[in-house]
């Protein structure tokens, strides 16, 4: 059975799931859900996932919610089969958690904000907060400073592998470096870019980018 | 060796040692004073750069962001006390789910309450009265969609406790108490059933009681 994965395949945190579906070799199928729509906030999705948010998967009878969820999830279920995402001891995987955790509370709302601000008002014919913007990119300076302390010590934020904490960064810092032009923040840093140019290019990124566009 | 715990004063901290209380995992803590800033002292900084709080040292071990944490203890010490993960890979991505929605949904606005109403004033900082308004409707939300759920399970992820309830003690402490904000989980049935239940665990009267 093929997982369904609600969302789109341009949308930032389902993308976080496929990526993971690519790098472990779980054949999936993508269940349009149209963002701009509002389809996710209608009470048929809302049966699904009740906070209104994408993406949701649907394995057989089993349904889960939340991205950093269903990568864990699937990592798990799969961990002998492709790349192994979670790292090789408790301690391995403590790290993995930790980045993950990381990525999610220091670094993606700064991420999202600034892709809101410099990307999504302007498409929308709304006026960017220049205080505010230039207030997000200070914070995610600061951030991305710590993360290349970390990458001068190891080339991947949770030891020697590529694991789920490096792969959970993929799609917001795609959206930075790209649409909203930040792509200076990981040029401009040594580790973080050589760190950036080695995930970017892993074939699972690479075949999600030609569905993507 | 006993593990220690940094800022036991403080929330986030508490989400790991209730954790250890139920695994029966021994540690100790020290002590970490953010009203005097000492979470940006160069010696903190060097075992959470972020600035943060907690953080524990096992032996050798450095780890941080409390719920990478107490997931790091739940699978280590899975064979004693409390079985905190669920018992198949499905009850264990169940767990993650709950874990995750306090992450990104119950915490933003219930940690923006707590800055206001129990920090504010005491940093120097008057109470953004907007800010709570919004973010207690926001949270209000959230305990809307928890009240459906537990109406059908007597906990988020199942029929069993685990990590993703417990994530949710320090800061619904915080709610209950200094923030005077009991009505948010007693106007709610199964909300209000599933906190006596969690907040009366021996573990985490514990808590209170210690710290």
């Amino acid at each position: 059975m093929v997982v369904k994965v609600y969302g789109s395949v341009k949308a930032a945190c389902p993308q976080r799931v496929l990526a993971c579906l690519l790098e472990k070799g779980v054949e999936f199928e993508i269940v349009q859900v149209d963002l701009d729509e509002g389809e996710h906030k209608r009470p048929e999705f809302l049966l699904r996932q009740p906070f209104g948010q994408v993406p949701v998967i649907e394995d057989g009878d089993f349904k889960l919610f939340e991205s950093r969820a269903i990568i864990r999830y699937y990592a798990a279920k799969y961990v002998n089969q492709g790349p192994n995402l979670l790292g090789n001891t408790l301690e391995e995987k403590a790290l993995v958690d930790q980045w993950l955790e990381v990525e999610a509370h220091n670094l993606n709302d700064l991420a999202f904000n600034l892709v809101l601000q410099l990307v999504i008002l302007p498409r929308m014919g709304q006026r960017s907060d220049t205080a505010l913007v230039h207030n997000l990119e200070q914070k995610l300076e600061a951030v991305l400073n710590i993360y290349e302390q970390r990458l001068s010590k190891s080339n991947y934020l949770a030891g020697d592998s590529f694991t789920l904490a490096d792969l959970s960064h993929l799609p917001a810092l795609r959206y930075l470096m790209n649409e909203a032009g930040m792509a200076h923040l990981v040029t401009q840093r040594k580790h973080v870019n050589a760190w950036w140019d080695k995930i970017s290019s892993r074939p699972a990124w690479k075949k999600l980018a030609s569905l993507a566009h | 060796m006993v593990v220690k715990v940094y800022g036991p004063a403080y929330a986030s901290p508490k989400r790991v040692i209730v954790c250890l209380i139920e695994k029966q995992i021994e540690f100790e803590t020290a002590p970490v004073d953010l009203i005097k800033g000492e979470h940006r002292n160069p010696e903190y900084l060097k075992l959470q750069p972020f600035g943060a709080l907690p953080v524990i040292q096992d032996g050798d071990f450095t780890l941080y962001e409390s719920r990478a944490i107490i997931r790091y203890y739940a699978e280590k010490y899975r064979s004693q006390g409390t079985e905190l993960l669920g018992k198949t890979i499905e009850e264990r991505g169940l767990v993650e789910q709950w874990l995750e929605v306090e992450a990104h949904n119950y915490h933003p606005p219930i940690y923006e309450m707590t800055v206001q109403l129990l920090f504010a004033s005491k940093l120097g900082l008057s109470v953004d009265e907007k800010l709570v308004k919004k973010s207690e409707e926001k949270l209000g939300k959230v305990l809307d969609v928890y009240e459906e759920r537990l109406s059908k399970s007597n906990y988020l992820a199942g029929d069993f406790f685990s990590l993703a309830d417990l994530s949710h003690l320090p800061f619904t402490q915080y709610l209950v108490g200094p923030m005077e904000k009991e009505y948010m989980i007693r106007d709610r049935k199964h909300v209000s059933a599933w906190w006596d239940d969690i907040s009366n665990r021996p573990s985490w009267k514990k808590v209170l009681e210690l710290y």
